[in-house]
């Protein structure tokens, strides 16, 4: 399944080197929906979501033949495309309520946040994801890539919100390292 | 300070106080800062991963137009379809619909509360053991909400505000929860319609059913 997806990702990039928009459709068709789904969870709004995922094709569009294996994964070089384009966008909104997380703000989330300029390597934290109990996994899931509290999870598997909790930090705490390693890798 | 009062804050789980408290923690220690953002990290990363939720079909069509000018530019679609208001949904539902829940067996140290809404097809109970704080709320006629929104139960009592928990909505348009609530004679109980996920859910939302609890 991730060998065929790197292959068709591959062809759009040779597409892309010629001009070719189905290129582009090929490479929105397999990353548009993760494209959008990361801006949306930062920004929380439909049509800045819309923007962002407009702004990083385009620019793949631009940039996207200039991609070589050694910058690593096609998917990890594209999620920090989309990571720079959604965190430039949230800092031209008002604080406030950033990333739907009460009293963030921008000195929390400096300029020069350097995890922005790193490349994380998806596949590994797939990998990792996928070594995960069952249960801690469906946790991840709902509270961090759904976005419930831990309220609603708890109610919704019919276990203790402590439960929800010691299981959300164990899977963390499991997945921190691969960031970790990033960062002392540096930057790409 | 312990990281997991970073998970903690991210899922909006602290008081007032222990998030001013971590807050101003924040803002002095790097090792915490660190902590804020490789966590940022790696939820973007899963949510990339897992990209739950579906681009609008105008996105290709705005992202095509700009890369090929070959084709003739369409006018930007409207995305208001996208902001559809959840409370005309609530009121909008069909009218099919079946037989009331059946009536609760009450004891002596149970409150009930009748479950009503502006929509007569809209109904249901809450029942409140008084010593054990369970309650047991069914309600039906709830519209469908689209994906990633749910309906969530609340106590109010004066200013104070809580939510209990997400419903569970069946496709017969029942629904149930079953659960906690320090609650008792006065509180009110509401449902309500609401975004899942990044919603700031510190306020009620539109009303979608609502009841107040009296002694039996
Ligand atoms: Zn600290």
């Amino acid at each position: 399944m991730k060998q065929r997806e790197d292959r068709r990702a591959i062809e759009g990039i040779q597409a892309l080197r010629d001009h070719n928009p189905d290129g582009l459709k090929t490479l929105y068709d397999l990353y548009g929906h993760a494209v959008y789904s990361l801006a949306y969870s930062r920004l929380h709004d439909a049509g800045l979501a819309e923007e962002v995922t407009q702004d990083v094709f385009f620019k793949l569009w631009k940039a996207g033949p200039s991609w070589d294996a050694t910058k690593g994964s096609f998917r990890s070089w594209l999620f920090t495309i989309a990571r720079h384009a959604t965190y430039d966008r949230l800092r031209t909104l008002p604080a406030g309520e950033w990333l739907g997380i009460d009293g963030m703000n921008e000195a929390l989330l400096g300029k020069d946040d350097p995890s922005l300029d790193t490349i994380t390597d998806l596949d590994y934290v797939e990998s990792l994801m996928r070594t995960l109990p069952g249960e801690q996994q469906h946790v991840l899931k709902m509270i961090v890539v759904k976005g419930h509290s831990v309220r609603e999870t708890a109610s919704h598997l019919g276990v203790p919100e402590g439960t929800v909790k010691s299981r959300l930090r164990l899977a963390l705490n499991r997945l921190r390292i691969v960031v970790s390693q990033e960062e002392h890798r540096g930057t790409l | 300070m312990e990281h997991c009062e970073l998970t903690r804050w991210l899922s909006g789980d602290l008081t007032a106080m222990e998030k001013t408290e971590y807050q101003q923690h924040l803002a002095l220690c790097p090792s915490c800062q660190n902590a804020l953002t490789e966590r940022l990290t790696m939820d973007d990363a899963l949510v990339f991963l897992e990209a739950p939720i579906k681009p609008p079909r105008s996105t290709w069509k705005a992202i095509k137009n700009r890369v090929d000018p070959r084709r003739p530019r369409n006018r930007r679609v409207s995305y208001a379809f996208a902001a559809l208001s959840l409370g005309v949904m609530v009121g909008a539902w069909s009218l099919h619909h079946k037989a009331p829940p059946a009536p609760p067996v009450f004891a002596t140290n149970q409150l009930e509360a009748r479950l009503t809404s502006s929509n007569p097809a809209i109904h249901g109970t809450a029942v409140l053991n008084l010593t054990t704080h369970h309650l047991t709320v069914r309600i039906q006629g709830l519209a469908t909400l689209p994906a990633g929104h749910l309906y969530e139960l609340w106590t109010v009592k004066g200013n104070q505000e809580e939510a209990l928990g997400a419903l569970n909505l069946k496709k017969t348009h029942q629904a149930s929860f079953s659960g906690l609530a320090h609650a008792g004679s006065g509180y009110e109980l509401v449902i309500c319609p609401t975004q899942s996920g990044w919603a700031a859910r510190t306020t009620l939302g539109p009303v979608a059913a609502k009841g107040a609890f009296t002694a039996n």
